[in-house]
C-alpha cells in the first residue's frame, strides 16, 4: 500500500498550489485508481489541514465521484429528455436484460459498470452513451449491444 | 459566422482578427470597455439574459480586491449543447473575451468551469491556455502592458445545480455545490467572498466582437432589446439536429426548425428555453421570433436558446415524468421545498402514468408547484415546474384526458 500512498501524495502535491484545489485533487485520485479510496480522503485532509469529513462532504455531493472500484469500463447511458423521447429507455431495458443487472451496478465479471446520466451534451446524435471517455451516438438497442460486445473482448 | 467560426488553432484564429480586440482593449481605459459592452446591448447567454455591461459595472465599482472572473461552461440543461460546440470550434474567442472582461473589471485571476461530461476537452483547453502563455496573451504583463491575468481550469463532477452561479462558486472553492442565499450577489460577495464576475462562455465570446466592430455595429445585428448573434441548440425530432447561429430576432421558431432540416414526422410541439427548466409549447408558438424581448411578450423565455422538437410519437406526461425525475435527482437537498417537492411531483406523475390519476392529484401538483416557486432557495426549485405549467396551458386536453 506504500505505493498507493506515495501516488496520492504526488497528486496532492501537483495541485496544491492551485486556488481551486479540492476538485482537481479528487479528479486526479479517481483518474489514477478509478475511485476515491478512504486512504485518499485521509491524506488529502492531512495535507490540506482539513478534516476527513470535510473532504468526504464535498466528494460525496458530486455524482461522478465514486468510493468503490468500478468495472473495467464505465458505461453511461444518457436518459436526458432528448435521448428519452428518442428511445433511451429501450436501450436501458435491453442492457439490463442482456447483462442481467440494474443501472448503477457492476457486472459480476467486473467488465462493466452501468449508469444512467442526465445529459451528455451530445443531443445532436441522440440517443447517446459514453463508454469511458468515448461518445457513441444515434443508437438503437441493437447497435448499443454490438458496441458493448466489442468492449467485452 | 461570428461565433461558430472554425478557429480552433491559434494560427487560424489570429488570421481571423484573433486577439485584435485584446490589443485594442489594452489601449483603452477599463470604463471605456465597460461602456462599449453596455452600449452593445449584450444580454447574458446562459439563460437569465441579464445585461452583461451592467454586471461588469457592478464588479468594477467594488473596492475590495482581489477580484475574480468565472467562465461558466457548466452546460447542464438537457438539450443544450451549444457551449460544447463553441468550445470545440472557437475556444480562443471565449478566452479572449474572458481576458478583456478581466481587464475591464480589474481581475487578475479567472476560472474556467467545465462540466464533467466534457472532460475530454480538458487537455485541449489546457494546451490552448499554455500556447497563450507562450505568446504572452495570458500570464504576467500581457502584451507587454502592466496587466497580468491567468486562468485556472476547474472540472466539475456532475451536478446540474452547479450551473447556478453561487453553487458554482462553492464548487470552485472545493465545497459541495449548495447555492447561496442572494443578496449579497457575486459582484459583492463571490469567490472566497471577493467581487466576482461570472458569465456564460457564449456571453464571453461576444465581447471580442463588440470591441472589434464597435457597439453600434454590433447592435445592428439583431434588434432593440435583443442584439447580437446567438447560438441555438436544436434537437429532438428534426432531420438535422445541431447548433445553429443566428442573430437574435432574425428568425422565428418555425424558421429555425426549418434550418435544422424540418420536423422528422408530424409536428406536435416543442420545448423551448431548456430541456428541464423550459417551456412545453404547441404550434401557436411557431411564429414567435427568437428574441429575448419577443419571448418575454409571449410569456416565455429563450433560456439558453434551446429547441427540442416533439413529433406525434411523444407523450407529454412521459416527458413530464422524465423532467420530474431529473429535478428530483438534481435537487441539491439544501432547502426543503425543492428537496421534498421534486420527489412528490415525481411520485404523482408516476401514478398518473399508471392510469390512476385523479383531479385531486392535479390539485396536489399545483399546490406543490406553488410552494416550490415561492419558497425555494434557488432557481432550480422555482423553475422546476415551468415545463408542467406550460404543458398544462398548451396541452391541457391531452393531459387531462387520462385523469379521472
Amino acid at each position: 500500500m506504500g505505493s498507493m500512498e506515495s501516488r496520492i501524495l504526488e497528486i496532492i502535491e501537483k495541485h496544491k498550489s492551485r486556488d481551486s484545489k479540492i476538485l482537481p485533487i479528487l479528479h486526479g485520485v479517481q483518474d489514477e485508481f478509478g475511485y476515491i479510496p478512504e486512504k485518499a480522503i485521509k491524506l488529502i485532509a492531512r495535507e490540506l489541514r482539513m478534516k476527513p469529513g470535510e473532504i468526504y462532504d464535498t466528494a460525496s455531493f458530486y455524482s461522478f465521484f465514486r468510493f468503490e472500484p468500478p468495472g473495467k469500463h464505465i458505461v453511461r447511458v444518457c436518459d436526458c429528455m432528448v435521448c428519452h423521447i428518442k428511445g433511451a429507455s429501450e436501450i436501458i431495458h435491453r442492457i439490463e436484460k442482456e447483462f442481467n443487472i440494474h443501472m448503477g451496478e457492476t457486472t459480476k465479471d467486473g467488465k462493466f459498470t452501468f449508469e444512467t446520466v442526465e445529459g451528455l451534451g451530445h443531443c445532436d446524435e441522440s440517443p447517446v452513451m459514453m463508454i469511458d471517455d468515448k461518445i457513441y451516438g444515434n443508437l438503437d438497442p441493437m447497435k448499443a449491444m454490438k458496441i458493448l460486445r466489442g468492449y467485452e473482448q | 459566422m461570428n461565433l461558430l467560426k472554425d478557429a480552433s488553432n491559434m494560427k487560424t484564429y489570429i488570421e481571423n482578427d484573433g486577439f485584435h480586440a485584446l490589443h485594442i482593449t489594452l489601449e483603452h481605459t477599463q470604463d471605456e470597455i465597460i461602456e462599449e459592452v453596455e452600449r452593445s446591448g449584450l444580454l447574458g447567454r446562459g439563460g437569465a439574459a441579464f445585461p452583461t455591461g451592467l454586471k461588469m459595472k457592478f464588479v468594477r465599482n467594488e473596492k475590495t480586491t482581489p477580484k475574480y472572473i468565472v467562465g461558466n461552461a457548466d452546460e447542464g440543461e438537457p438539450g443544450t449543447f451549444k457551449d460544447r460546440v463553441l468550445i470545440e470550434k472557437n475556444p480562443f474567442q471565449i478566452l479572449e473575451g474572458m481576458i478583456i472582461s478581466a481587464y475591464a473589471i480589474g481581475a487578475s485571476k479567472g476560472f474556467f468551469y467545465l462540466r464533467y461530461e466534457y472532460r475530454n476537452l480538458v487537455k485541449e483547453i489546457e494546451r490552448k491556455m499554455e500556447e497563450m502563455r507562450e505568446e504572452n496573451l495570458l500570464g504576467k504583463n500581457i502584451m507587454g502592458t502592466d496587466f497580468s491575468f491567468d486562468i485556472e481550469l476547474v472540472l466539475g463532477a456532475g451536478a446540474y445545480v452547479c450551473g447556478e452561479e453561487t453553487a458554482l462558486m462553492e464548487s470552485i472553492e472545493g465545497k459541495r455545490g449548495f447555492p447561496r442565499i442572494k443578496p449579497p450577489y457575486p459582484a459583492q460577495y463571490g469567490l472566497w467572498g471577493k467581487p466576482t464576475l461570472i458569465n456564460n462562455v457564449e456571453t464571453l465570446a461576444n465581447i471580442p466582437l463588440i470591441v472589434n466592430m464597435g457597439p453600434k455595429k454590433y447592435a445592428e445585428m439583431g434588434k432593440e432589446g435583443c442584439t447580437g448573434p446567438k447560438l441555438f441548440s436544436v434537437s429532438g425530432y428534426v432531420r438535422k439536429p445541431g447548433v445553429y447561429e443566428a442573430n437574435l430576432g432574425e428568425y422565428t421558431v418555425r424558421e429555425m426548425i426549418e434550418i435544422a432540416g424540418g420536423v422528422d414526422g408530424e409536428f406536435k410541439g416543442l420545448m423551448l428555453g431548456g430541456g428541464a427548466a423550459g417551456f412545453i409549447l404547441n404550434g401557436n408558438f411557431l411564429d414567435m421570433p427568437l428574441c429575448f424581448k419577443d419571448a418575454k411578450e409571449w410569456g416565455v423565455s429563450l433560456g439558453t436558446g434551446n429547441i427540442i422538437v416533439f413529433n406525434q410519437s411523444v407523450n407529454i406526461w412521459d416527458v413530464l415524468l422524465n423532467i420530474a425525475k431529473f429535478f428530483e435527482h438534481e435537487s441539491c437537498g439544501q432547502c426543503f421545498p425543492c428537496r421534498y417537492g421534486t420527489k412528490r411531483i415525481r411520485k404523482i406523475i408516476e401514478k398518473i402514468l399508471e392510469g390512476k390519476g385523479t383531479t385531486e392529484d392535479i390539485e396536489k401538483i399545483n399546490a406543490t408547484a406553488r410552494a416550490m416557486k415561492i419558497a425555494s432557495l434557488c432557481p432550480l426549485g422555482s423553475s422546476a415546474m415551468l415545463a408542467y405549467e406550460s404543458a398544462m396551458q398548451n396541452f391541457r386536453d391531452e393531459l387531462l384526458e387520462v385523469i379521472s
